[in-house]
């Protein structure tokens, strides 16, 4: 078995370092199609299980292209064993556009600079500091699409029915919700404290932290802009005034 | 200059895409302008039938792509307007007889001899959509005033938008002014508020529409339908016209049912 799957490895390796995790994916695509990558990589992961709990983690892609889907899935990956996807390292440009639209941290790849950087610091909640990182998003978003933060998300425009914010902080919308909002979502540290609001909040489906809430089936009368925030283990809407907040 | 490359496209099935590239097409025509309109919708064709040219199929799309005939022979001229030709799809194949970059090329072939190139986009988000947006200058999305459909045109929006394309623009098909009068259809602002884009023409519901179409012509002929006169406006205004819209008032025919109905109205 050791045997086994130190040849099907071949395409991953892990490293550590002081300041995190360094996990690099060979880019030759014919050799190491990213599927099977994924797949090794899972394994590993769950070989050593709980070792690299909580471990901010790089990944360096070379010059593999992948997509949003493709990112999110290494995102998931992680996020099932409990590791944060600080960055990723890729010299191609339309992964580095994916990263982009999912709001992971990026950067190009350096001959001498391929460790992860020695960012430790933390507020005085205790709460790295990127996760304080905002998203700014200024477009609608429509049926199927998604915006994925580890930190806030602050959007300009409507989220439409079908479409999905996940957000590791806050979400504030300045337009009509319709889709599904999760504030406090990837095992956000700061879940609880979360709240999500809009100008008019009327989600399908709204989520803090663990806690979900659906829609009314009946429309509620009231449709200023409101704050939803969790308070006794269930969510609470309220009107938004800007002294809440 | 080449001519312009606009796609009828929708998401959902059955809002009248095909009745709107064969009524757009034979509008544009009839104001003198070289259309042809392309049926994409490869294994389930029936731009064909709805322009009664079934019968005079030669080639096909694919054929010209795969290379078994010139363009020129495929295009089929329409029976009253010379300036109209069809590019049929091909039954006996699917959607993967053809890729992206074959409908590029071929729309811009098309666009170097005809001022307007319709293309007729099958429903769906796959492979058939992909090919029928790929050579667009121009996206026309139509969508009929019903939840569901207006939820996938919002979605087609989106993949338009990642495709680079131009924001698509809005025909609001099969709208019945009574039942809106009534609220119990969405209003032409109920639908804009969702999928915030510009409207390029409101068609209403009208009976002419199954008649022209089972007898292969195209509604605009009709100059009693109420129908035929919103896409002669569409055309107008995809020539850079400023044709205000119908007043989706029904044309009161003095009928003791129109006066009856006439009561309710609030």
């Amino acid at each position: 078995m050791t045997l086994e799957s130190s040849k099907k490895s071949d395409g991953v390796t892990i490293k550590g370092s002081p300041t995190g995790l360094l996990i690099r994916l060979r880019d030759e695509q014919e050799q190491f199609p990213f599927q099977l990558l994924i797949q090794d990589l899972a394994e590993r992961l769950s070989q050593s299980d709980k070792f690299f709990q909580h471990a901010r983690t790089s990944i360096d892609l070379g010059k593999r292209e992948i997509d949003n889907h493709e990112l999110e899935q290494l995102q998931g990956l992680l996020g099932l064993h409990d590791m944060e996807l600080e960055r990723i390292i890729s010299g191609s440009n339309s992964t580095r556009s994916a990263a982009r639209q999912l709001g992971v941290e990026f950067k190009l790849p350096s001959s001498q600079n391929t460790r992860p950087p020695a960012s430790t610091e933390r507020d005085s909640t205790g709460v790295p500091f990127d996760s304080a990182e905002a998203l700014f998003v200024r477009r609608t978003l429509r049926s199927g699409q998604e915006v994925r933060h580890h930190g806030d998300v602050c959007l300009l425009g409507d989220v439409n029915p079908g479409a999905k914010i996940v957000a590791g902080g806050s979400i504030v919308v300045w337009g009509v919700v319709r889709g599904v909002l999760e504030a406090g979502a990837l095992n956000s540290k700061t879940a609880q404290s979360a709240t999500a609001c809009a100008l008019q909040l009327t989600p399908s489906i709204l989520r803090i932290g663990e806690v979900v809430a659906r829609a009314p089936e009946v429309a509620p009368r009231y449709n200023g802009p409101e704050i939803a925030l969790v308070r006794n283990g269930a969510i609470v809407v309220e009107p938004w005034s800007p002294r809440k907040f | 200059m080449p001519g312009k490359v606009i796609t009828i496209t929708s998401g959902k099935g059955g809002v009248g895409k095909t009745t709107t590239t064969a009524n757009l097409g034979t509008a544009l025509a009839a104001l003198g302008k070289k259309v042809a309109v392309v049926d994409a919708d490869i294994g389930l064709r029936n731009l064909d039938v709805v322009l009664g040219l079934e019968n005079r199929i030669v080639y096909d799309l694919v054929d010209v792509i795969e290379g078994r005939a010139r363009l020129k022979q495929a295009l089929i001229r329409d029976k009253r307007f010379p300036e109209l030709s069809l590019l049929p799809a091909a039954q006996t194949r699917d959607k993967n007889a053809v890729n992206p970059e074959q409908m590029t090329d071929l729309s811009q072939q098309l666009a170097q001899d005809f001022d307007f190139v319709i293309i007729d986009s099958p429903a769906g988000i796959e492979q058939g959509f992909r090919n029928a947006i790929a050579g667009a200058n121009q996206v026309l999305l139509v969508t009929v005033p019903e939840v569901s459909a207006v939820r996938d045109a919002d979605r087609i929006i989106g993949l338009v938008e990642a495709a680079e394309l131009p924001t698509p623009q809005l025909i609001i098909n099969r709208i019945k002014p009574a039942m809106v009068r009534r609220g119990d259809m969405m209003s032409v602002a109920d639908v804009t508020e969702i999928l915030a884009v510009g409207v390029i023409g409101v068609v209403p519901e009208d009976d002419s529409v199954v008649i022209s179409t089972n007898r292969g012509e195209a509604v605009v002929f009709d100059r009693n339908a109420r129908a035929g006169q919103a896409y002669q406006n569409i055309a107008r205004r995809l020539l850079g016209e400023n044709v205000p819209f119908l007043s989706l008032e029904e044309p009161a025919k003095g009928g003791w049912l129109a006066r009856l109905f006439g009561v309710e109205r609030r």
